[in-house]
């Protein structure tokens, strides 16, 4: 469903934008802002929402569901954004970006060049460790794309959460630095996502299972002939004069980092918690991204049910008599996507090309799925697939939106719970390594 | 875990096949010959297994970056269908051969909001299928009309 042209009056989105912030602008940016906890924290950095104990750390901000930023033209349905607060590392030059999404499918912070320029945030990028006069880069494959761009050496803050000097990519979307080399633009899909209206946000934070975006597969490049230039990675050292760009070994621990793994406290997940919301959608969603799990009052595992990640951050979904075995929870997706012949397809039209990545069944479907974690804890899961025509244009909170996904009998299937699977829970995503409330991740809950 | 249905019989090719497949040079792969499975080893940098049935071979190539692709081919030896999964995506290019040119411009005809995760392009009678999330990459094209008679892609293991 293209919303480009869905306008919405925008309703009770004030004051998202905490620490001297700009409103509904989305972004702001100040040269004397503090790490939160130094004050009472009444008001904290990033959009937040105090919402911990006395004396504990601030580790709530909030997150809302709504048509996103200005320049993603209406945006589309259920993307969940919230405010990061960067800063120049190691000083107090910060700007506070809003709509950025919320993805627990990735991990690592990117932010549109775009709006860290309308911020007044001139982040410097950062120099190869290996060369220090070439800056390290990046080109992050999607499905339907790449994103290209510099890295840049930052402290995050959230809440009253600091991730001191972690590495962020910038997604030149000003188009101010190398362009892409070929190796980027040629793997994969050669489709630039460097826009706000691509990806409908000013930024991409990524709090899922990973420590790191890449990890060993980018710190490695042994026994290949010629060294790394002739194999497709993700990293790349740019030269700072000319344009030449070749692929880079980056260690892990100088990758983009998921800044949850880097603050001092609340560092081993994520809870991300949206309201119900009716079957057919509402406008608007407010809820919360919460900072680490059973680490103070506020983030207390309770009663949910924990199902333990493979490596690759994936459970198994039983569903009608398959077994998908790379299943996933996923606040970076805006439906769930699960394969089901029998429910159709929509019909694409000139208005709407895209729309067969949905399911248009003619009656409200009521399913149900069995979901698994790796060490065969079992959770059923009910939920409802509306036929996609059916939902309002000004209907930014969906929860019975559906698509198909590929089956893929040689290599695996997956179930893919994205948004709609978070309205009425809290999710737990729980990162690679860390314990979390007596488990090691990576694992999620609800 | 489903069965990831790994081939039981596992052969090398032989060092003379090689050395003659090594002459070749790089051309198209998916709907390419025996030599477009070779080259596409080369430029993946991985070793190369290949298995045979009666309707079709499959070679298996694992890079050393823990990424796996499979080419599938007819028993003349044209490529009908390549998947793949891995940590990094491997590249579609390479892969696609002649059919990249088609696919890219079906896939960018027009936007997807949303839609990062997973991709699914139909364009005459190829198919692709492709699914993405850091660290976790998979996908599978297949050319309808290059597909043995009677052979069904989800036959295919």
């Amino acid at each position: 469903m293209n919303r480009v042209s869905a306008y919405l009056i925008l309703v009770g989105l004030a004051a998202l934008v905490g620490c001297g912030g700009g409103g509904g602008s989305g972004s702001s940016a100040t040269s004397a802002m503090h790490s939160a906890s130094s004050s009472s924290s009444s008001s904290s950095s990033g959009g937040s929402s105090s919402g911990s104990s006395s004396g504990s750390t601030a580790n709530v901000v909030a997150v809302t569901v709504n048509s996103g930023p200005p320049a993603a033209h209406g945006g589309t349905f259920n993307i969940p954004y919230a405010s990061v607060t960067v800063c120049i590392a190691g000083t107090s030059t910060c700007a506070t970006i809003a709509n950025v999404l919320v993805d627990t499918g990735s991990s690592g912070l990117r932010l549109m060049a775009s709006a860290l320029q309308a911020a007044g945030l001139n982040l410097p990028s950062e120099a190869d460790p290996a060369n220090a006069n070439n800056t390290l880069a990046e080109c992050l494959p999607f499905a339907d794309g790449y994103t290209w761009g510099p890295l840049a050496n930052v402290d995050v803050m959230m809440a009253g959460e600091t991730a001191h000097g972690i590495s962020i990519n910038i997604i030149d979307d000003r188009h101010t630095f190398t362009a892409a080399p070929s190796g980027c633009a040629s793997s994969g899909m050669n489709m630039s996502l460097n826009s706000v209206s691509a990806f409908d946000a000013n930024g991409v934070l990524g709090v899922g299972t990973f420590d790191q975006d890449c990890g060993p597969s980018c710190a490695i490049c042994a026994s290949f002939s010629g060294g790394c230039t002739t194999r497709y990675d993700i990293y790349y050292s740019c030269a700072n004069t000319g344009n030449q760009c070749n692929l880079a070994q980056v260690a892990v621990n100088s990758q983009v980092r998921n800044p949850v793994t880097q603050f001092a406290v609340d560092n081993n997940g994520v809870i991300l918690q949206l309201p119900s919301v009716p079957t057919a959608g509402q406008t608007t969603a407010s809820g919360t991204l919460t900072f680490g799990i059973g680490t103070q009052t506020d983030n207390a595992l309770g009663s949910a049910k924990v199902l333990t990640a493979d490596s690759a951050g994936n459970i198994i979904t039983l569903y009608k008599s398959q077994t998908l075995s790379d299943s996933f929870f996923d606040s970076g997706s805006n439906g769930l996507y699960f394969p089901d012949s029998s429910i159709p397809a929509c019909t694409n039209s000139q208005s709407n090309p895209s729309a067969s990545d949905f399911y248009c069944p003619t009656t409200l479907q009521q399913l149900q799925a069995t979901n698994q974690g790796q060490d065969g804890t079992q959770s059923v899961v009910s939920f409802e697939v509306s036929n996609l025509n059916s939902i309002s244009n000004s209907f930014y909170a969906v929860p019975s939106i559906g698509g198909p996904a590929a089956t893929n009998t040689m290599l695996g299937s997956y179930f893919d719970w994205g948004v709609p699977f978070f309205y009425g829970r809290s999710v737990y995503t729980a990162i690679e390594g860390k314990s979390a409330a007596g488990t090691m991740g990576p694992y999620y809950a609800y | 875990m489903i069965p990831k249905s790994r081939p039981t019989i596992a052969l090398g090719v032989s060092s003379l096949l090689l050395a003659l497949l090594w002459q070749v040079p790089a051309q198209a792969h998916l709907g390419g010959d025996p030599s477009s499975v070779e080259s596409d080893r080369q430029a993946l940098h991985a070793q190369l297994r290949t298995v045979a049935t009666q309707q079709y071979s499959v070679h298996e190539i694992d890079s050393d970056s823990g990424g796996e692709v499979r080419e599938y081919a007819t028993p003349q030896g044209t490529v009908f269908a390549v998947t793949w999964r891995g940590a990094l995506p491997p590249d579609l290019q390479q892969l696609f051969g002649t059919y990249y040119q088609p696919y890219q411009a079906a896939a960018t005809a027009h936007p997807r909001p949303g839609m990062h995760r997973q991709l699914q392009v139909s364009v005459g009678d190829l198919v692709v299928q492709v699914s993405a999330r850091p660290r976790s990459y998979g996908g599978k094209a297949y050319v309808q009309s290059l597909m043995p008679a009677g052979l069904s892609i989800a036959d295919l293991r």
